[in-house]
């Protein structure tokens, strides 16, 4: 099922589906279609939350994290 | 000795991501020391070193890091529009074992535009602990090209990477043209998959506790409140010691070229222009702030390297985004505390020009390395009472001092984001790196070297002629007093209003190259002498002399907060937003601000009188 990026639970691993478009940096850090992405941890107010991406753990914050797609099997 | 970085050798750009240790890999081929840090972003200019490969001269640039060939920074159009121009006769392309998908996605869009390419696997050994393995053979077969694995930090693999560079530079290795598909994360993802032993992809408890334990409320908010105020006693209380030594020294010297200078019988004014105005400025600009500085940013750059800095942009977003800026002003804000010129360069990592702009200009908010001795000299003499809360009194100022700065640079930053930048928040990618061991000796050398070439500069293009001019307003004399005088004669009315006097403002105007001048130039006025001395033990009764009450005390503690950068962060500010409106606005602001406090100040006092 789809549900946005920061509605996914903390450890569970889900595969994005749609990235806001026009953003380069997303693309390039590793925010593509088709690829893994598992959420960490987050910061003590909530925002930004850390994410293992190719790799990499990268941050963003609930307002980006919002406007991406996953599709995930563990229900929120 | 030196090699000749002709037009004609032939250029090997090293490209990648930021942070896969390419700065490092170049400073080991090139013995170069460049600054690097675990830190994304931190290569802001393009570096160049020569090099002898394959008994070949070679000219090495060093690309800042780039994500992927579609910029979103102007660092990043920098490296992108070298890569395409062509110019490199071979592209060394860095990646990071541990997170090959995203270090291959580049690779391949490289590829499209060349194949005189080598890629260097590099922080193997990283990888090896997290139990991932790369194989070059079946990435070399893959890719095309030639793969080699480095440990950049160890300088394992650097021979092979020479061989392949030599490979390509003579044309001995005959890259295979590979098929490169629209889809370059998807390609890189498969390729990876397929050259590495075991998939990182696995998280582990163990592998994220201590950035877990790092972002927890309570403990993470100590930790960092516990590394700063530890970086900040560590500078003020051992910066002393060297200050006093380095001024002992110095002052020493002072009164041998005086007196060399007056046994060849030069000119008493001459002398004492050159040496108690020009050359005692710069010797105390140097003494006060060589010492902390060299302690300071040293401390900062271990965290630095650590990787720990990016955790506090992560802990303190939330509040950053609620005036409309960005986390990672924490950290411009903290270089700020060292030197605002050095805070303002740091902008750069702020990625979005509006949040950078926010940033540099409220950067002087946070006091510099200058402005403490001020702030605890007065808080020291004026404030004391002999009894045993001194110390503490000191201290509980202090940190009311440091909230103030940061509750206005909060407060100024939203105003700001309201009215002449206004905006949304951007979008906020922030990576992660591992923690990695700092490399302690190297950092502290570099650093030092670093901040005493810098006070130095300093010191000769801005302190020496402040003191000159500073000397010629206090001897030149016209119609009985000096020039001094009568400028302190003007400005006491406009003091007055502000709680202050003229001769403060007057100080406050001559200090403007530099912070750490106030004292000197204070007592200077107040004692009517031609010169500065060092006699800051008789402050105290310095002040109760010319009439200091408690009002004048803060207010002058509120303006040495906020006021006009000095001229070396303007000069800075001119260099990094290349626009002289906003430095002017930097001058204007926190002086506004500042006065604006006093007023504030000084009414409320009269309404107790």
């Amino acid at each position: 099922m789809l549900i946005p990026l920061s509605k996914l639970l903390p450890n569970h691993a889900g595969t994005i589906t749609e990235v806001p478009p026009n953003h380069p940096r997303l693309a390039g850090i590793g925010f593509t279609p088709g690829t893994a992405i598992v959420r960490l941890y987050s910061a003590p107010s909530g925002s930004p939350t850390a994410y293992l991406v190719r790799g990499a753990v990268v941050a963003l914050r609930t307002s980006d994290a919002d406007r991406i797609l996953v599709s995930t099997e563990d229900c929120p | 000795m030196k090699r000749r970085m002709d037009k004609n050798t032939p250029l090997i750009a090293f490209a990648g991501n930021p942070n896969v240790g390419k700065s490092t890999l170049f400073n080991a081929i090139t013995g170069m020391k460049q600054h690097t840090g675990n830190w994304t972003g931190k290569t802001v200019e393009t570096a160049k070193a020569s090099c002898r490969i394959g008994g070949v001269n070679c000219t090495l640039v060093d690309l800042p890091g780039c994500y992927s060939l579609e910029a979103a920074s102007p660092e990043e159009e920098n490296a992108r529009d070298f890569i395409q121009s062509g110019k490199a006769a071979c592209t060394v392309v860095v990646c990071d074992a541990s997170c090959l998908p995203r270090s291959l996605s580049l690779a391949l869009q490289i590829l499209r535009h060349t194949n005189r390419v080598v890629i260097c696997i590099n922080l193997i050994d990283e990888a090896a602990r997290k139990g991932v393995y790369p194989d070059a053979a079946v990435l070399e077969k893959a890719l095309g090209v030639q793969v080699v694995t480095t440990n950049a930090l160890r300088r394992r693999g650097l021979d092979r990477l020479f061989c392949a560079i030599s490979g390509v530079l003579s044309g001995t290795f005959v890259p295979t043209r590979m098929p490169i598909s629209v889809d370059v994360f998807s390609q890189a993802e498969a390729i990876a998959r397929d050259a590495v032993v075991w998939d990182a992809d696995t998280v582990s408890a163990k592998r994220f506790k201590l950035d877990r334990f790092l972002t927890n409320r309570f403990i993470g908010t100590a930790v960092m409140l516990l590394l700063l105020g530890l970086v900040f006693y560590i500078t003020v209380t051992f910066a002393n010691y060297p200050s006093e030594l380095l001024s002992r020294l110095l002052f020493g010297l002072l009164e041998h070229i005086k007196t060399l200078l007056v046994s060849v019988e030069v000119s008493e004014g001459f002398t004492s222009a050159l040496c108690d105005g020009m050359l005692a400025t710069l010797f105390r600009v140097v003494a006060v702030m060589l010492p902390p500085m060299a302690i300071f940013f040293p401390l900062f750059t271990l965290l630095e390297d650590l990787g720990y800095l990016p955790r506090v942009a992560f802990n303190l977003d939330s509040a950053f985004c609620r005036c409309n800026a960005c986390g990672k002003q924490a950290l411009t804000m903290c270089m700020g505390l060292g030197c605002t010129a050095v805070g303002v360069t740091g902008c750069r990592i702020i990625e979005t020009k509006r949040e950078r702009l926010i940033a540099v200009l409220t950067n002087s908010f946070m006091p510099c390395n200058g402005k403490f001795p001020t702030l605890i000299a007065i808080i020291t003499t004026f404030f004391v009472t002999g009894s045993m809360v001194d110390g503490v009194f000191s201290a509980v100022c202090l940190v009311g001092i440091m909230l103030l700065a940061v509750g206005s640079t909060f407060l100024t930053s939203k105003l700001l984001s309201k009215t002449i930048l206004k905006g949304d928040s951007s979008s906020f990618v922030l990576e992660l790196p591992p923690f990695r061991r700092p490399r302690v000796g190297q950092v502290i050398i570099r650093s030092i070297l670093d901040r005493t070439v810098y006070v130095l500069g300093r010191a000769a293009m801005v302190a020496a002629p402040a003191g000159l001019a500073i000397w010629l307003l206090a001897n030149i004399d016209i119609a009985g007093a000096s020039l001094l005088a009568h400028g302190v004669e003007l400005l006491n009315p406009i003091g007055k209003v502000l709680g202050l006097d003229g001769a403060i403002l007057m100080a406050f105007m001559l200090a403007l190259p530099a912070n750490e001048l106030m004292v000197p130039l204070l007592m200077m006025i107040y004692m009517g002498s031609g010169a500065m001395t060092d006699s800051a033990w008789q402050l105290g009764q310095v002040l109760a002399d010319n009439g200091w009450t408690a009002v004048t005390a803060v207010n002058t503690i509120l303006l040495m907060l906020f006021h006009s950068p000095c001229t070396t962060a303007l000069l800075t500010i001119k260099k990094e937003t290349g626009s002289i409106r906003w430095t002017a606005v930097a001058f204007l602001l926190p002086s506004a601000l500042g006065v604006l406090l006093c007023l504030l100040v000084n009414l409320t006092a009269s309404l107790f009188r």
